[in-house]
């Protein structure tokens, strides 16, 4: 049996992504390298310069938006505030990261995964917001309430 | 195609060591095994977890890992370990990190563990540019010392940003001799050669003194003996919030200074390794506390003699 790791939401989301047509291009597992080379080291640069961490995830979606997910136990406390800094710097973000990724990125939007079977509720509503939970079936695999 | 065992310090690194692999490889990885789940570990006892390739995920059961593993991971896990039922191929340990003067020995005790055991070690290192200077000498001439002492490759593979595709081909080829026991081929000679590049300009003395001729703050050498001083001090926040205290840049400078000063040319140790913690006493709280936390457990076993605050004068 799978155990559910912050590392496994982290890999299974980004799978989902991938599958929903996203390219995702940064991710921050646990024990793993941050930083790296081409667009994973700039990224990584850029929000530890900016905000002195770095997001979970970062994909590019088929419209060409750039997605920041977060992932974690519970939609607990600090975690709306975290979104609202990315949301405040979203011009400077959606620049250097166009930059960064070699094209004209639109807008921002966000996403939270948990770690759970069950997808919590979350009132953030001005802007798009995915929510990845676990499926309850026997594949262990992740999808996506979005609202 | 040679099936290999994986021992990868997490989730992360293994997926990494993955997608670094070129179509080059020449083996097949059967199967995989983490140290580090989530939090809290126990892979100095051997706890190790198998992992779903397929789904990206430990599982819920532990195993424990052969001896052979359990050894080298002792000064701390390599991020991955290749294996075959019978031992160890080759230690990898990959990082990009720039090497800076803050990091440099941070990451040698567990590769020099290795070699000392006689397995054939890589480390994959970041660099900022290709100029020559102190830092990647001592770091390039502490593997080729070691390569020396323990008479087994320990290759550092340097490279820029420019320079990573090239550098991940060599990864692979050097990955795949290790796995097939070749330790003298063309890839390995060169890589040998680059190493000796970058160390080309190294000195002892740039180890020991500053630019302006002063004695380093953190070493000083006697005729039959190195200290090593780490600077630490009790204050800091670090002491309580860090697992390792303020403790972790330690053993690695305690070791590369052995590597590099307290061998002869003929590769014998001609001097004693003394550790001097100048700022800390022997009962700093910590140190009672945590006697056997890793990198402290490590700078003791790595120092013929360690001393502190008071009881030494350099």
């Amino acid at each position: 049996m799978l155990r559910i790791t912050q590392s496994y939401v982290i890999n299974q989301t980004s799978i989902k992504l991938e599958e929903m047509g996203f390219k995702v291009i940064y991710k921050d597992l646990p024990h793993g390298n941050r930083s790296g080379v081409g667009i994973k080291a700039s990224l990584n640069l850029m929000f530890e310069h900016l905000f002195d961490k770095s997001p979970d995830i970062v994909a590019i979606s088929p419209d060409k938006d750039i997605l920041i997910v977060e992932v974690d136990h519970s939609f607990k406390k600090g975690l709306p505030q975290k979104f609202e800094v990315y949301y405040l710097n979203r011009d400077k973000l959606i620049k250097d990261i166009s930059k960064i990724y070699g094209a004209q990125l639109n807008k921002i939007i966000f996403g939270f995964a948990i770690t759970k079977k069950s997808c919590p509720k979350i009132n953030i509503n001005n802007y798009p917001f995915y929510v990845f939970y676990l499926n309850n079936n026997s594949n262990m695999e992740y999808v996506v309430y979005d609202n | 195609m040679k099936d290999v065992i994986i021992w990868a310090e997490s989730s992360a690194e293994i997926e990494d060591f993955i997608e670094l692999l070129t179509s080059e490889s020449e083996f097949k990885i059967k199967e995989v095994f983490v140290a580090k789940r989530g939090v809290g570990n126990n892979y100095l006892k051997g706890v190790y977890y198998p992992y779903d390739l397929d789904r990206k995920g430990c599982l819920e059961k532990e195993i424990k890992a052969p001896n052979f593993i359990i050894k080298i991971v002792q000064w701390c896990s390599p991020d991955i370990i290749v294996s075959d039922n019978k031992g160890v191929l080759v230690s990898i340990e990959t990082t990009y990190h720039i090497l800076t003067y803050n990091n440099i020995a941070q990451r040698i005790p567990r590769q020099i563990k290795s070699a000392e055991e006689g397995i054939p070690n890589i480390i994959f290192q970041k660099i900022q540019n290709t100029n020559k200077d102190n830092i990647k000498a001592w770091f390039t001439k502490t593997f080729i010392k070691s390569w020396e002492i323990f008479n087994v490759p320990s290759i550092a593979l340097v490279f820029t940003e420019q320079q990573f595709p090239e550098a991940r081909k060599r990864l692979t080829k050097l990955v795949n001799s290790f796995v097939n026991k070749q330790y003298d081929n063309r890839e390995i000679r060169e890589s040998k050669e680059l190493m000796l590049e970058y160390s080309s300009v190294y000195s002892k003395d740039s180890v020991l003194f500053t630019k302006k001729g002063m004695n380093r703050n953190w070493i000083r050498e006697y005729k039959d003996r190195i200290i090593v001083i780490p600077g630490v001090n009790p204050d800091g926040t670090g002491w309580k919030t860090k697992g390792t205290g303020l403790i972790d840049p330690y053993p690695g400078l305690v070791k590369m200074s052995e590597i590099l000063l307290c061998y002869n040319d003929q590769n014998k140790k001609d001097k004693k390794l003394i550790t001097f913690f100048i700022n800390l006493p022997r009962n700093f709280w910590w140190f009672v506390k945590y006697p056997d936390e890793i990198y402290y457990k490590i700078i003791k076993e790595f120092s013929d003699d360690v001393f502190y605050k008071g009881e030494l004068e350099c």
